[in-house]
């Protein structure tokens, strides 16, 4: 039964010419148009020099490792300089913080203290650097105090890393790189037309077929996972055709762990199809109105996500962060960014740890929700 | 017993469309459900299907409960919605043969059911066609198909030859007369009067959700006092004269409107005679003159003071 009922779903998603133009076609035609509007800016536009100071204490002074991090990033001759660092009291850095003078200043004190006023690029790209700093700097005290041996082979490999995430924080590629990851997770959200379509094409007060569909003898969930299961292939397949597109004819360079990326889109299928169930399964709107539900949801996680203003983005993660948390296309846009600039998994792998459990929870509702469903009306 | 429902009630809100229902479908019979629009057939099928939530009663369907995990009783359920239920996507063929194989595992028995439903409906030229470059009534036909082509032992047709054209509309009852010879229990809606003395054993007129009156069309016809129903066309009928035809002990009632006399006679009374009779006695010309036997409208009148289309 299970092949001949996903067969024939394959066919009837396939020919839904309206669904795979939103899920397929809309994302190609807009990573087309981002292409066109944002090629023709060029990396001075999008990245310059962040001014920063760092309060000149003994803990500075002190930490080697960490003085000269950011001397290599803030190599006045080198062309990847990211940073234009400036030594001060504390005093003097939240003066020149307050005279809009630094976007931000660091202060070790028991650890690394960042101080920003505003929230913005700068600001997010001196905390990125931070962060993979203190995740790299206590990976080599693990390793070193556990194997003493390896310390000369683990510096050099702390000194290859740190150049490797300069060099990719410091090109225009990164903001240009946002777009298409906002642009990836909107394509795996859309899969919600797919699972909202599955939830409408079972639920007899919805269309006529749901209703014969509700008189076989298979229990209706049975159907419903089988054509979730075909649901899913159609998407999956659509989000490889516009990752494809990306890579292969608008050029764009995702990096080395395409498998990641693979995984990423994967998860995001999931995420986007079990979306599109949940609110199918929670509203009472006809099909149409279900529809317009998903799409308005999509478009405002993606907003949220800085799809179309990328400062909305850090604006939310400094202001409201635990929107951040909860916004699938602003996770999925963050799994692909921490692939792309981190040497690091643990970042990424927490993200997709939230999705999963957004997958465990979208699924658990919809499975309440529509189990031994009866009508009052149809 | 195929089906046995006790007592159903169903709500919405305020409105009672099932109002303490009962139906008993006995096998190989071809149930009609008559009755106007609103009356609560529809809602009665869904709630013996277990599609719709009901208040009270309970339904039996093979001497078993009916609920939503029957799968036992589903398997052997064909159901024919009123609103066309087949996918735009999908072929002729590819629709009854996705809904067959719901119920018919094996692919060899699958296939020759699937081609006798196409047979059956008379859609063989049609089976790569796409529903939406249908007619109105090959898509009912397609419709059909797709709710029998497992063979089931209860279909349950719900207004099926509605928007339907009047050659469409014979092949499908033709074809429920044909499922019913092959051994089928049928269930069959409808507003249309005809259709259902045309194919069915037994009715059962339904009103305000409750079941008004039941038997063979004989028998409800038998149960209302009006008998043969004349019908004359005179210029100028006197209105003294009407009065007086009225006060003839058969006479159950005499209305002249548009030059047309309609005389309504008791049961076993010799209508024509005593009409014709009564018109050359006060020298009354006359065009045609016709008789009809009570129908089901005039049972449904009788029964509840209105027409059965109002």
């Amino acid at each position: 039964m299970f092949i001949h009922a996903f067969k024939y779903r394959i066919k009837i998603l396939f020919n839904n010419k309206a669904l795979l133009f939103w899920t397929l076609l809309f994302p190609i035609i807009l990573g087309t148009l981002f292409q066109l509007a944002l090629s023709g800016i060029t990396e001075s536009e999008f990245f310059k020099v962040i001014n920063i100071a760092v309060v000149n204490n003994d803990e500075y002074n002190n930490d080697l490792a960490f003085k000269n991090s950011l001397a290599s990033v803030s190599d006045e001759s080198s062309e990847d300089r990211m940073f234009n660092v400036t030594l001060t009291s504390t005093e003097e850095a939240v003066t020149l913080l307050e005279d809009d003078k630094i976007d931000a200043y660091i202060l070790l004190n028991n650890g690394i203290n960042l101080t920003v006023k505003n929230s913005g690029m700068n600001q997010t790209i001196v905390k990125s650097f931070l962060d993979t700093y203190s995740q790299t700097n206590s990976a080599v005290i693990n390793i070193i105090s556990s194997n003493p041996d390896s310390q000369n082979e683990i510096m050099n490999s702390l000194s290859m890393s740190t150049t490797h995430t300069k060099a990719k924080e410091n090109t225009s590629t990164n903001i240009l790189l946002h777009y298409f990851y906002t642009l990836i997770a909107m394509a795996c959200l859309y899969a919600a037309n797919w699972g909202s379509k599955e939830v409408c094409d079972i639920q007899a007060n919805i269309s006529p077929t749901a209703a014969r569909l509700n008189m076989v003898p298979i229990h209706k969930l049975k159907i419903f996972l089988t054509n979730i299961c075909a649901s899913f292939c159609i998407a999956f397949a659509e989000i490889l055709i516009v990752i494809a597109y990306l890579t292969f004819v608008i050029k764009i360079d995702f990096g080395d762990k395409i498998g990641f990326v693979i995984l990423t889109a994967f998860i995001g299928c999931i995420v986007g199809i079990t979306f599109g169930a949940l609110i199918s399964s929670l509203s009472n709107a006809s099909k149409e109105g279900k529809t317009s539900l998903i799409m308005s949801l999509t478009m405002l996680q993606c907003f949220l996500a800085g799809m179309m203003i990328v400062q909305i983005k850090y604006y939310i993660k400094t202001t409201v962060p635990i929107l951040s948390y909860i916004n699938p296309a602003n996770l999925l846009t963050d799994a692909f960014y921490y692939l792309y600039n981190y040497s690091t998994f643990n970042a990424y792998f927490t993200t997709i740890g939230i999705l999963t459990g957004f997958i465990f929870i979208f699924v658990l509702i919809s499975y309440l929700k529509l189990r031994r469903q009866k009508y009052a009306s149809l | 017993m195929v089906i046995s429902v006790n007592n159903l009630v169903k709500r919405y809100g305020d409105l009672v469309a099932l109002d303490h229902f009962n139906l008993e479908v006995q096998e190989g019979e071809v149930l009609g459900l008559l009755g106007p629009n609103g009356s609560g057939k529809s809602t009665a099928i869904n709630c013996i299907l277990s599609l719709l939530k009901y208040d009270k009663g309970t339904i039996e369907i093979f001497d078993k409960p009916m609920s939503p995990s029957a799968y036992d009783i589903k398997k052997d359920i064909g159901i024919v919605m009123q609103n066309v239920a087949v996918f735009d996507e999908l072929t002729v063929y590819d629709n009854i043969n996705y809904f067959c194989g719901l119920y018919i595992n094996d692919k060899a028995l699958r296939k020759q059911y699937v081609d006798e439903a196409i047979e059956f409906v008379g859609l063989k030229d049609f089976v790569k066609f796409y529903p939406k470059k249908l007619s109105g009534g090959l898509l009912r036909r397609l419709n059909i198909a797709c709710g029998i082509a497992h063979k089931p032992k209860l279909v349950i047709l719900d207004e099926p030859t509605v928007a339907v054209d009047p050659q469409s509309r014979n092949n499908i009852l033709e074809g429920i007369q044909r499922l019913n010879a092959n051994g089928a229990t049928i269930i069959y809606t409808s507003h249309y009067m005809e259709e259902v003395e045309q194919i069915c054993s037994r009715i059962v007129i339904i009103d305000k959700g409750k079941q008004i009156a039941a038997g063979t069309k004989e028998e409800l016809k038998s149960m209302i006092k009006a008998g043969e129903r004349i019908t004359a066309e005179i210029f100028n009928f006197p209105v003294d004269l009407l009065k007086k035809l009225q006060a003839v002990p058969s006479v159950i009632s005499a209305e002249y409107d548009n030059n047309l006399l309609v005389v309504k006679f008791e049961k076993g009374k010799e209508g024509l005679v005593t009409i014709l009779e009564f018109l050359n006695s006060n020298k009354i010309n006359f065009g045609k003159l016709y008789s009809e036997l009570p129908t089901l409208n005039d049972v449904f009148l009788e029964i509840t003071g209105k027409e059965l289309r109002d």
